[in-house]
C-alpha cells in the first residue's frame, strides 16, 4: 500500500516536470537552410531558399533581418509567385509546413572574388525569441566546366519517331525539347522534308495555332507538335524528315521517319460522268439486240490497283459481256492521267418484256471492289410490232366487213 | 343442214346485237391488255414467263381480268343468241313453213346451235387476235410454242362453256312458247349459278359442317369438299376450274389442298398435258353438261307437235 502511494506521488511530479517543460518549450521557431555556403559567379544573383517553421504553441510574427557586405542588395522575398519583397513572416502556431522565404543578394559590379558573409536574422515582435543565420557565399570569377556544358545543352525526344499513315493524311509527331540551360531560351523550330511536303509546327495542345518558335523555361520541357503534309498523289515509300531545333546558336535535330502506304480507291463512271456527255445510268436497249455501253474506270488512290475482273449481275436471259475482259494494272489517275474505257456490251433477253431493268456492273481488283448500278430501260422491237398491229387491223376489218355484208340483207 | 347453217349463221352476223357484241369485245380487249401491259412495265421481272398468258389471268386495278370477265358475261351472251331460238319462229309462225322444205327436222335444230356456236367462235377467236395482236405489238416479241398450245386448248373450252349457255338458250326456248318467258328462266339460270349457288355453298357448308378457327383440319376439309361439291354443279365454278390449269401454268391444286400444301409445291410450270390432267375432270363435266342439255332441247324439240292448233 505504501509503494503504491509512493509510485501516485512520483507520477505526480512527473506530470508536474513534464508541464513545466513544456511551459518553457511554448514558444520556438526553426530558422535555417540547406545551403549555408554557396558559389556563386560574379555576374549572377543569389537566390537561396531559406526555410522558418513554427515549433511553439502560439502563432508568432517572425521580423527579418540581414547583415553583411554593402552593396549587395541583400534582400527577402517571397518564393511564391508573385515575388515580392518581405520583412516579415507570420507563421501560424504548429504548421505542418515550412514557409520558405528567398534570400536574394546581387553581387555589385566589380566586387572581387573571396568569401563573403551574411547573417540572416529571425526574431520574433517582442524580441524575446532570436535566430541568426550566417551565409557565406564564395565568389568565383570563372564559372565551372560543367556548368558551360550544361547551357549549351538541347536535346530533343520523341516516343514515336516512325509513322505510318496512308496517302493523303498528315504525320504528326510530339517532340519534347528539354532545355537544360538554366536560362528561359526562345528556341527556333525548323524541319527538312522533301521536296512538296509542307511541314508546320503548333503547340501541343493548340492545333489551330501556328507557330515557328517556342519559349523554353531555365531547365525544362516544351512539347511542340511536327506536322508533316505528304503531296497529293505520293508515292508509297519510306521518306527521311528531320526535326531541327535552334536556340542562341546552339542547335539540336532528331531524325525521323515517314512511311506512307499506298491506297486503294476504284472508281466507276459513266461517259456523261466523265466526259458530260453521252450515256448516264439509264439507258435504253432493244429487248434481243445487242448495245454498247462505255464504262469508264479510274484509279482515285495511290497506289496502282491489279488484275481488274468484271462481272455483271443481270436479269436471267440477258448477256452482258466486257472487252476488255480484264486488266492488269490500274495505275492510279495521278499518274495515268485519264481514265481507263472499258466498253460493255449488253444485250437483253430476246423475250424481255418492255420495262425497267437493273444491271449491276461490278469491276474487281484485288486491292479493292466497286459496283455500278444500270437501270436498262428496254424498249419493244417493232419488227413483231407491226405484224401485231397487222393482226388488229385484220380482225377489226373483218368483223366490221361482215356486219357490213350481211347487214345489209 | 347447211342452208339452215348458213341462214342462221347470217342472221346472227348481221343482227344489230352482234354489232353491240362486237364493240365490246373491242373495249374489253383493249383495255385488258393495256393495264396487263401496264402491269408488266411496273415490274418486267415478274412476268418473264408466259407474258401472253398472263395477259388473260392477271387483273390489274379495278377491271377484272379477262377470264373472269369471260365467266361472268359469256353466259349472257350466248344465252342471247340462244333464248328465241324456236319458240320466236313459233309466235311468228314460219316453223311449218321452214319444216315444209325437204329438210330433216333435227337438221333444223342442229343448224340453229351451230350458227349460234359458230357466231359465239367468231366472237371468242375476234377477242383473243385482238388481245394477241396488242400484245404483240407492246411486247415486240411473238408467243412460243406452248403459250399458242395453250391459247389454243382455252379457246376449245371457252367455246364448250359458251356451247353450255347457247344450248341452255335453246332449251329454254323450245320448252316456253314465249320468247319473254324463255329469256327470264335463261337470265335466272344465269344469275343463279354465278351468285347464288356461291352464295348457296357456303351457307350449306357452313350448316353442315360447322367450322371455327379451332376446329381440327378433318371438320375443315369436310367443309371445304362439301362447299366444291355444290360449287361443283355450276358449269360458271367448272370453267374457272377447268381454265385455271391452262393458263397458269405452275397451277397444280384445286382448294384446301393447294392451300396446305403450298410451302412444299414447286412452282415451276408444268407440261400442257400435266395441267389438262389436272382440269380434266371439271373439262369432262363440262362436256357433258353442254352434251345433256342440247340433247334435252333436241329431244323436247323432236317429239314437239309443231303444227298450229
Amino acid at each position: 500500500m505504501g509503494t503504491d502511494l509512493k509510485r501516485r506521488i512520483l507520477g505526480l511530479l512527473f506530470l508536474l516536470v513534464g508541464v513545466g517543460v513544456g511551459a518553457l518549450a511554448e514558444r520556438s521557431f526553426m530558422f535555417y537552410t540547406e545551403y549555408p555556403t554557396v558559389v556563386l559567379s560574379p555576374d549572377r544573383e543569389l537566390s537561396l531558399d531559406v526555410i522558418l517553421r513554427n515549433t511553439g504553441v502560439s502563432s508568432e510574427t517572425i521580423v527579418l533581418e540581414v547583415a553583411g557586405p554593402a552593396g549587395w542588395n541583400a534582400r527577402f522575398e517571397t518564393s511564391s509567385y508573385p515575388v515580392m519583397q518581405i520583412g516579415a513572416v507570420h507563421l501560424l502556431a504548429e504548421a505542418e509546413k515550412p514557409t520558405t522565404v528567398r534570400f536574394k543578394a546581387k553581387p555589385p559590379s566589380g566586387a572581387r572574388t573571396g568569401t563573403y558573409t551574411f547573417t540572416l536574422t529571425a526574431r520574433t515582435e517582442d524580441g524575446k525569441l532570436s535566430q541568426s543565420l550566417p551565409v557565406r557565399v564564395v565568389l568565383q570569377a570563372t564559372p565551372t566546366p560543367t556548368d558551360a556544358e550544361k547551357e549549351t545543352k538541347l536535346t530533343l525526344s520523341v516516343s514515336y519517331p516512325s509513322l505510318e499513315n496512308p496517302a493523303g493524311k498528315d504525320f504528326t509527331y510530339d517532340i519534347t525539347i528539354r532545355n537544360e540551360a538554366p536560362t528561359e531560351r526562345v528556341v527556333n523550330l525548323r524541319g527538312q522534308v522533301p521536296f512538296l511536303w509542307r511541314a508546320y509546327f503548333t503547340p501541343r495542345w493548340q492545333t489551330d495555332t501556328r507557330i515557328t518558335s517556342i519559349k523554353v523555361g531555365a531547365n525544362s520541357v516544351e512539347t511542340v507538335r511536327f506536322v508533316v503534309t505528304p503531296p497529293v498523289g505520293v508515292e508509297q515509300g519510306e521518306y527521311p524528315l528531320v526535326f531541327v531545333a535552334q536556340a542562341d546558336g546552339d542547335t539540336a535535330s532528331l531524325s525521323l521517319k515517314a512511311v506512307v502506304t499506298g491506297t486503294y480507291d476504284l472508281r466507276l463512271g459513266t461517259e456523261s460522268e466523265v466526259t458530260g456527255q453521252g450515256d448516264t445510268r439509264n439507258i435504253r436497249a432493244t429487248e434481243g439486240r445487242e448495245r454498247t455501253f462505255t464504262l469508264y474506270l479510274w484509279n482515285a488512290g495511290t497506289a496502282p490497283l491489279t488484275h481488274l475482273t468484271f462481272f455483271a449481275t443481270k436479269p436471267a436471259g440477258w448477256e452482258v459481256t466486257f472487252v476488255p475482259e480484264r486488266i492488269e494494272e490500274l495505275p492510279p489517275l495521278s499518274l495515268a492521267l485519264k481514265p481507263e474505257k472499258v466498253t460493255v456490251k449488253i444485250k437483253p433477253a430476246a423475250r424481255a418484256i418492255p420495262g425497267d431493268y437493273q444491271v449491276s456492273l461490278v469491276a474487281s481488283a484485288t486491292q479493292d471492289r466497286e459496283q455500278m448500278d444500270l437501270r436498262v430501260t428496254v424498249a419493244a422491237g417493232m419488227g413483231w410490232g407491226w405484224v401485231g398491229v397487222g393482226v388488229v387491223v385484220v380482225v377489226v376489218a373483218g368483223l366490221t366487213g361482215i356486219f357490213v355484208r350481211l347487214g345489209r340483207r | 343442214m347447211g342452208a339452215v347453217f348458213w341462214k342462221e349463221l347470217a342472221d346472227h352476223l348481221g343482227s344489230r346485237r352482234f354489232f353491240l357484241l362486237s364493240l365490246i369485245i373491242l373495249v374489253v380487249a383493249g383495255t385488258s391488255v393495256y393495264l396487263g401491259i401496264q402491269g408488266f412495265q411496273q415490274n418486267p421481272g415478274a412476268a418473264q414467263d408466259f407474258p401472253y398468258l398472263r395477259l388473260f389471268t392477271t387483273a390489274p386495278g379495278a377491271l377484272p381480268s379477262f377470264l373472269s370477265f369471260l365467266a361472268f358475261f359469256g353466259p349472257l351472251l350466248a344465252v342471247l343468241l340462244g333464248f328465241d331460238a324456236v319458240n320466236s319462229e313459233f309466235t311468228r309462225g314460219t316453223v311449218s313453213r321452214v319444216l315444209a322444205q325437204p329438210i330433216y327436222r333435227d337438221a333444223w335444230i342442229n343448224g340453229k346451235f351451230l350458227a349460234g356456236l359458230a357466231t359465239l367462235g367468231i366472237v371468242v377467236v375476234s377477242i383473243v387476235l385482238l388481245i394477241f395482236g396488242l400484245g404483240l405489238f407492246a411486247l415486240g416479241f411473238p408467243p412460243d410454242g406452248p403459250e399458242l398450245a395453250r391459247l389454243g386448248v382455252f379457246l376449245v373450252v371457252a367455246l364448250l362453256y359458251l356451247g353450255f349457255w347457247l344450248a341452255l338458250g335453246i332449251l329454254y326456248s323450245v320448252l316456253f312458247r314465249s320468247t319473254a318467258s324463255s329469256a327470264l328462266a335463261a337470265v335466272a339460270t344465269w344469275l343463279f349459278f354465278t351468285l347464288f349457288l356461291y352464295m348457296i355453298a357456303g351457307v350449306v357448308a357452313d350448316q353442315v359442317v360447322p367450322v371455327r378457327a379451332d376446329s381440327p383440319a378433318e371438320a375443315w376439309l369436310r367443309h371445304e369438299n362439301l362447299r366444291d361439291f355444290i360449287l361443283r354443279f355450276s358449269p360458271v365454278a367448272l370453267f374457272e376450274e377447268a381454265t385455271l390449269p391452262i393458263l397458269v401454268p405452275s397451277y397444280r391444286g384445286l382448294s384446301l389442298l393447294a392451300l396446305l400444301m403450298q410451302p412444299g409445291v414447286p412452282t415451276n410450270p408444268l407440261p400442257l398435258g400435266q395441267s389438262l390432267l389436272v382440269g380434266w375432270p371439271q373439262l369432262v363435266g363440262l362436256l357433258a353438261l353442254t352434251s345433256v342439255c342440247f340433247a334435252a332441247a333436241y329431244l323436247v324439240f323432236m317429239r314437239r307437235e309443231i303444227r298450229t292448233s
